[in-house]
């Protein structure tokens, strides 16, 4: 009785085991994929923040020419005896 | 439990086929979904710890735990998915820029022809002309008044002479203060002996529209012949009548 018992322990013993390394097989699934998500995140952040520089370095571009057109707008506006015919 | 599961993760191919305000509509839409997934993941996790502490049968909450955990990590990588191929396609978008480029492009353009056509009708007024304004500097001799009175001593009765005496008459303290001071000061002028005796013409018109007259040149230096004409024939007569006086 007592080795049948001993024999039952050691087998709920191994059956803890492998469903303790299954646990942590799983965890380490569920870990590994929170990782591969956090460096999409990192990666993706990453490439926003490029994507966005460069739409803000276009937006200067933009800003510029147009106030370099308000400027030469406004020269030629102040000036309307240039565009005025010869009488 | 079930809340995640009937969460329905948009799909990319919507909203490529979506306008652009529907774009932005729907990347709002997956934020906000992304946002409450959070809310009810800290709910379900802390359902499931009690559930698993309470229950006896463990094996049971923590197989459902996994399963709930495997689905709540497809949804949330599905919801961040969506928000992020949003967030691409708008920033990737880059149209608005293209044609706002565009119109920069028109507008310069359209500055320059009107410069170009300021410049047009500008020049005219610098181009060459056929007649072109001639500024001289015009004078007079004071022995004119000697001439005069030689010339009425010789033919006082001749319209021609009178004519262009006329004409030339001016009145020598009117044209004075004007002209005299600009001219009559001018270095090279007053080292001549003649020079000193000039006195500027007056000028009815202004300078500045006053065209060429040769005529006036011709009558002056006819003039200048005939006052050294008349001053020689003076000195002729001085010394005849000097003579005489001798004699």
């Amino acid at each position: 009785m007592a080795r049948a018992g001993g024999i039952t322990n050691a087998v709920n013993v191994g059956i803890a085991v492998q469903a303790d390394w299954e646990n942590r097989e799983f965890i380490s699934h569920i870990s590994l994929n929170v990782r591969r998500l956090f460096d999409f995140l990192v990666q993706f952040e990453a490439t926003t923040k490029s994507k966005l520089a460069s739409l803000n370095e276009k937006l200067d571009v933009l800003e510029r020419k147009l106030e370099l057109l308000e400027v030469q707008v406004g020269t030629a506006s102040a000036n309307p005896s240039l565009f005025a015919r010869d009488a | 439990m079930e809340e995640i599961e009937n969460s329905k993760p948009c799909s990319g191919q919507d909203s490529e086929a979506k306008s652009k305000p529907l774009d932005i509509v729907s990347f709002d839409k997956s934020l906000q979904e992304l946002k409450d997934l959070r809310s009810q993941l800290h709910y379900a996790a802390d359902y499931c710890e009690s559930t698993f502490l309470n229950a006896k049968e463990k094996k049971v909450v923590m197989d459902n735990t996994k399963e709930y955990v495997c689905r709540a990590v497809v949804t949330v990588v599905d919801h961040l998915g969506c928000v992020s191929a949003n967030l691409n396609g708008l920033i990737s978008e880059t149209n608005a820029f293209s044609e706002t480029e565009l119109r920069i492009d028109c507008l310069k353009q359209r500055l320059f022809l009107c410069e170009q056509y300021s410049h047009k009708l500008a020049l005219p007024k610098v181009r060459w002309r056929e007649i072109l304004p001639r500024h001289n500097a015009r004078f007079l001799s004071a022995l004119r008044d000697a001439e005069k009175t030689s010339e009425d001593l010789r033919d006082p009765a001749t319209p021609a002479s009178r004519k262009t005496i006329d004409n030339h008459e001016f009145d020598k303290e009117a044209a004075m203060p004007l002209f005299l001071y600009t001219s009559s000061r001018k270095p090279s002028l007053s080292k001549e002996e003649t020079n000193s005796a000039l006195v500027p013409v007056r000028d009815g018109l202004s300078i500045l529209s006053r065209g060429p007259n040769p005529t006036f040149h011709f009558q002056e230096s006819r003039k200048n012949g005939r006052l050294k004409k008349s001053g020689q024939g003076h000195d002729i007569l001085s010394l005849i009548r000097r003579a005489k006086r001798t004699v």
